[in-house]
């Protein structure tokens, strides 16, 4: 299992920026490679809700579904991916000073046959410095 | 330098059938246009000058010509297949998704962000549109905001699509 956690401070309401995260169709404006999200069934907010999302790395698009494991108001955000290497993403907001504290902690099962060992590797160093992106783009977003 | 410009001809042939071919819109961006077409150009002056090779001063005017539409298309983004009245709402839908407030009139759209306003000209191109940045602010939220703009259509660059979402 692979691991990637990034943290921010963000000048805003812990309530507001957790709405923000969890509309999930929000999530092509901070994630640079992911491309779109269609099809959600339902609000994101409640477990098990479903949509689907594209990524698009290197001049190819990768499609695959993903579904909401859970929602704590101005807390806690967390999906998972249903299709694919198998993932999931946990947003979390917490007090710090003036602001908010939003970590995004992404965890991942490197699978395994070689090819797919090595296109891993790829993906976590893109998702290193593409998790240090999206959390500067959040606040880029929603500092108030 | 003739098989330089052959060569560009082709790939520019290459693009533009691409994009006619499809169905779905595909966005043409200026700056890329303008950024490849230099790089283009600088490879092909580099080639030129290593190889001792000489330079007609049409071909010098030739490329000068290219470089000063390159930079005039630089600021322009056509969508094709698109009406401008349809690229207006999806404008409006980005910046909504950016938390930028966003103020559109006939032809013209204002989209502001923290310390300035992006400023857009939106005209009709054919069955097309075209997009012209007028102003930009230098804010993040305003790379942010031609980054999600570009993802809601195709790329002039074919990509393989792996994987496919589960029916229903």
């Amino acid at each position: 299992m692979s691991r990637v956690a990034k943290s921010a401070v963000i000048n805003g309401n812990a309530d507001q920026i957790m709405n923000y995260i969890a509309d999930v169709k929000n999530h092509p404006a901070f994630i640079g490679p992911l491309k779109s999200i269609a099809n959600v069934k339902g609000d994101p907010r409640t477990p098990g809700t479903s949509w689907d999302w594209t990524f698009v790395m290197a001049g190819a698009e990768f499609s695959g579904r993903a579904e909401t494991v859970g929602y704590e108001a101005g807390k806690k955000f967390s999906y998972r991916t249903t299709t694919g290497v198998e993932s999931t993403f946990t947003y979390t907001a917490e007090p710090q000073g003036g602001g908010v504290k939003v970590t995004v902690d992404v965890t991942y099962d490197v699978p395994g046959t070689l090819l797919s060992r090595m296109q891993a590797s790829v993906v976590e160093k893109l998702n290193d410095a593409e998790g240090v992106r999206a959390v500067e783009n959040l606040k880029a977003i929603l500092d108030q | 330098m003739l098989v330089w410009a052959g060569v560009y001809l082709t790939i520019v042939t290459a693009a533009v059938a691409i994009v006619l071919a499809r169905r779905e819109p595909t966005i043409v961006r200026g700056d890329w246009v303008f950024f490849l077409t230099s790089l283009f150009v600088l490879l092909a002056a580099t080639v030129t000058v290593v190889r001792g090779d000489r330079v007609s001063l049409g071909v010098l005017v030739a490329t000068v010509l290219l470089l000063l539409v390159g930079w005039y298309a630089q600021s322009r983004w056509w969508v094709i297949g698109v009406r401008p009245d349809a690229v207006t709402t999806t404008i409006e839908e980005c910046a909504g998704r950016l938390c930028a407030p966003a103020a559109s009139a006939s032809g013209a759209c204002t989209v502001t962000v923290p310390g300035g306003a992006i400023r857009l000209r939106i005209a009709p191109a054919g069955r097309s549109t075209v997009i012209v940045f007028v102003a930009s602010a230098k804010h993040r939220k305003t790379q942010l905001f031609r980054r999600l703009l570009a993802k809601q259509y195709r790329s002039v660059m074919p990509t393989i699509r792996i994987g496919a979402p589960r029916a229903g």
